[in-house]
């Protein structure tokens, strides 16, 4: 049984259909790269697959369970075992780091404060972040605030972890510390999907390389080299390192 | 008892005056208001001690209540000898303080327009006063308009308060109808309602106005 | 006419705190639970199943839209009639409280609006409830936004509580009308009080900005 699966997903915003047919499987402990041009789905097929995006038609799957973006318990069940990192991260701003870190772990999950407390502390020194526990958010710089976003989506311990443009703040420092962290979670069943235009970290770390376009998977690369495993994949890659 | 000839009369009559305090301390209010924010705002030297007293009055008249302000006016006028009928000292003191908040509202609509159109204006030469007419007002009439609109309303409400001088508005109307032995509620019931009606449409005008601004800013 | 004496004033300058205490307290008790109502209704207009929705927008528009004065002698006359006897100082409490729920509404209300849909996303993907997104993000947030705004109503509802002299509540106002009965020095009292009332508002002003930093 596939870990997450999308069957001929169709999403429209606006009157306009973004994904067109979308088919995906994926398998527990992957780490899957979503590419492509600008408005070819990606960003959405991560949204219906937490269910931020409604879908008009197809199948979402996620370990099993079917997904309606209508029903709050089939939400609350999916949810559970899933976590996102927001393009614009999506930080609280009128709390601090330490707050945004443990507040659903508490509230959400009910686990024990001093508990949460010690495992946020040692995900920000694994993310090179020490120290900034009781900053407010806008207070740090770009490449803090997706550590701490990434950071947030850890505390909840996901099966699954969704990831929109995860990197595109980070220098090439960081970049190593938070690549090593997805391998590391990956390595320990955790599922993992990531829309990215940095190619670099894209081919540092898939498994998989998904490419849409037009609301469609238009080609798809796989194996330990799996930048180079397709043409059609090799290409875009090339073309986006260049832009 | 029933509801008499007499009484509607009251009533229609209580209401009608509760228009025209209102209508009238709009317009004095406004007048003055303006007169105000344009002195405060004006930059002739000579003006300077003006200026600083139009501040201070603006800051001290918004911080006494109007019940005060009405008191006030009502024990000087009949300390200096001044024979004026309870509702002319209800609209001095609605004029008062009418226009300190409208001229916080207008001075505060100046100062928020674009500084380059004014120095765009000036090195074009043209005297301070053209300016003002024909770059400053007009540009900061839609930032004015709503929140003096929004402030007119609360005023309607606060003509209520003339009734502790003895007017015959709405509230006071209804305290005469009730002392008479009329059902309260009903009465009450009735004038809360007159009052909607007054200032429910300046309310959703001032709204859509603002709303209007916000789409026509962006 | 012979002059303005304000001896007789002086002398009763201990009262009259005592009634600028009884205004400060009958303000802060009003917007206090004046806050807590307008939190209430700005959830209820967005959150809440029709009939309550409605009722919601409903009590906002008709308590902006009508005199405080006129509500208070609403809830004054009519209790009674419900078998319910009220001191005027709760009657008035009663009515300020009400008044200010529907103003402070509609002043939290925007900001509970302006809250950022990334925020509403986020909240969702973390798993947090209605009631947890409300508490521990979108109403801080909108409170702390919302804090130029409250202040403001604050101050009118300090220079509003003297209408409770009215109802014979002797705060301030109310105060201010016992002396001028027994001296008949009124413009005396009136400049007085007037200086009592500006003082207490400054006082307030910087009560909040104090808090401000804090929060």
């Amino acid at each position: 049984m596939p870990h997450l699966q999308l069957e001929h997903v169709v999403a429209s915003h606006g009157g306009t259909d973004i994904l067109r047919g979308t088919s995906l499987s994926i398998e527990r402990g992957e780490i899957v790269s979503l590419i492509g041009p600008s408005g070819s789905g990606k960003s959405t097929t991560l949204r219906a697959a937490i269910g931020l995006m409604p879908v008009s038609s197809g199948r979402i799957t996620v370990e099993g369970h079917a997904l309606d973006a209508n029903d709050p318990e089939s939400l609350r069940r999916i949810r559970a075992g899933m976590a996102m990192v927001f393009q614009h991260f999506g930080l609280f701003d009128h709390m601090s780091v330490l707050a945004n870190l443990m507040l659903a772990p508490v509230k959400a999950q009910g686990r024990n404060r001093m508990e949460a407390r010690d495992e946020a502390l040692s995900l920000l020194r694994t993310l090179d972040l020490e120290g900034i526990g009781d900053r407010r958010p806008t207070r740090l710089s770009g490449g803090q605030k997706q550590r701490v976003a990434i950071a947030r989506a850890l505390m909840l311990r996901p099966r699954t972890l969704l990831l929109d443009e995860p990197t595109s703040a980070l220098d090439p420092g960081r970049l190593g510390i938070v690549l090593d962290l997805y391998r590391h979670l990956a390595a320990r069943g955790t599922t993992i999907i990531q829309v990215s235009h940095n190619m670099e970290a894209v081919a540092a770390v898939s498994d998989r390389i998904v490419l849409m376009e037009a609301g469609r998977v238009a080609a798809m690369a796989c194996g330990p080299h799996a930048a180079d495993a397709n043409e059609a994949v090799t290409r875009f890659m090339r073309h986006d390192v260049k832009a | 008892m029933s509801f008499s000839h007499y009484d509607a009369t009251l009533i229609l009559r209580a209401l009608a005056m509760t228009i025209t305090l209102s209508v009238a301390g709009a317009v004095t209010g406004t007048a003055i208001g303006t007169a105000l924010a344009l002195l405060r705002f004006s930059t002739h030297a000579l003006l300077r001690p003006l200026r600083l007293l139009v501040m201070l009055y603006v800051g001290l008249v918004r911080r006494i209540p109007f019940l005060i302000v009405l008191y006030g006016v009502f024990f000087a006028t009949g300390m200096a000898g001044i024979d004026i009928s309870p509702p002319l000292v209800a609209l001095a003191a609605i004029s008062l303080i009418g226009g300190a908040y409208i001229s916080q509202i207008v001075y505060n609509g100046l100062c928020n327009v674009d500084t380059t159109q004014i120095e765009a204006a000036e090195t074009t030469n043209l005297r301070r006063g053209t300016i003002l007419r024909h770059v400053i007002l007009p540009a900061a009439l839609p930032g004015i308009v709503p929140p003096v609109l929004g402030y007119l309303v609360l005023f309607v409400k606060d003509t209520a308060l003339a009734s502790q001088i003895g007017v015959i508005e709405l509230n006071q109307a209804g305290i005469i109808l009730t002392n008479r032995g009329l059902p309260t509620y009903r009465i009450f019931v009735l004038v809360l309602c007159l009052y909607f009606l007054v200032s429910f449409p300046l309310t959703t005008l001032s709204r859509k106005m603002e709303k209007k601004l916000a789409a026509s800013a962006t | 006419m012979t002059g303005l004496h304000y001896q007789p004033v002086w002398r009763q300058l201990p009262y009259l705190l005592g009634g600028a205490a009884e205004t400060v307290m009958l303000t802060v008790m009003a917007f206090a639970g004046g806050l807590a109502l307008a939190i209430a209704i700005a959830i209820a207009r967005r959150e809440a199943a029709n009939p309550l929705r409605k009722a919601a927008a409903g009590y906002v528009i008709f308590f902006t839209n009508t005199p405080q004065l006129s509500q208070i002698f609403a809830i004054f006359y009519c209790l009674p009639l419900l078998g319910l006897t009220f001191s005027p100082f709760l009657s008035v409490l009663l009515g300020m409280t009400l008044n200010a729920g529907a103003y402070m509404a509609d002043i939290v209300g925007t900001e509970i609006a302006s809250t950022p849909v990334l925020y509403h996303e986020a909240a969702a993907t973390l798993g947090l409830g209605w009631r947890h997104t409300y508490r521990h993000i979108i109403l801080p947030r909108a409170l702390t936004r919302a804090t130029r705004g409250l202040e403001n109503h604050f101050l009118l509802m300090l220079l509003g509580s003297s209408m409770a002299s009215i109802f014979g509540v002797e705060e301030l106002t109310g105060r201010a009308y016992n002396i001028i009965a027994l001296t008949f020095r009124s413009i005396e009292v009136i400049s007085v009080v007037a200086v009592l009332y500006v003082v207490l508002s400054l006082v307030a002003a910087v009560v909040f900005a104090r808090l401000w930093r804090l929060a």
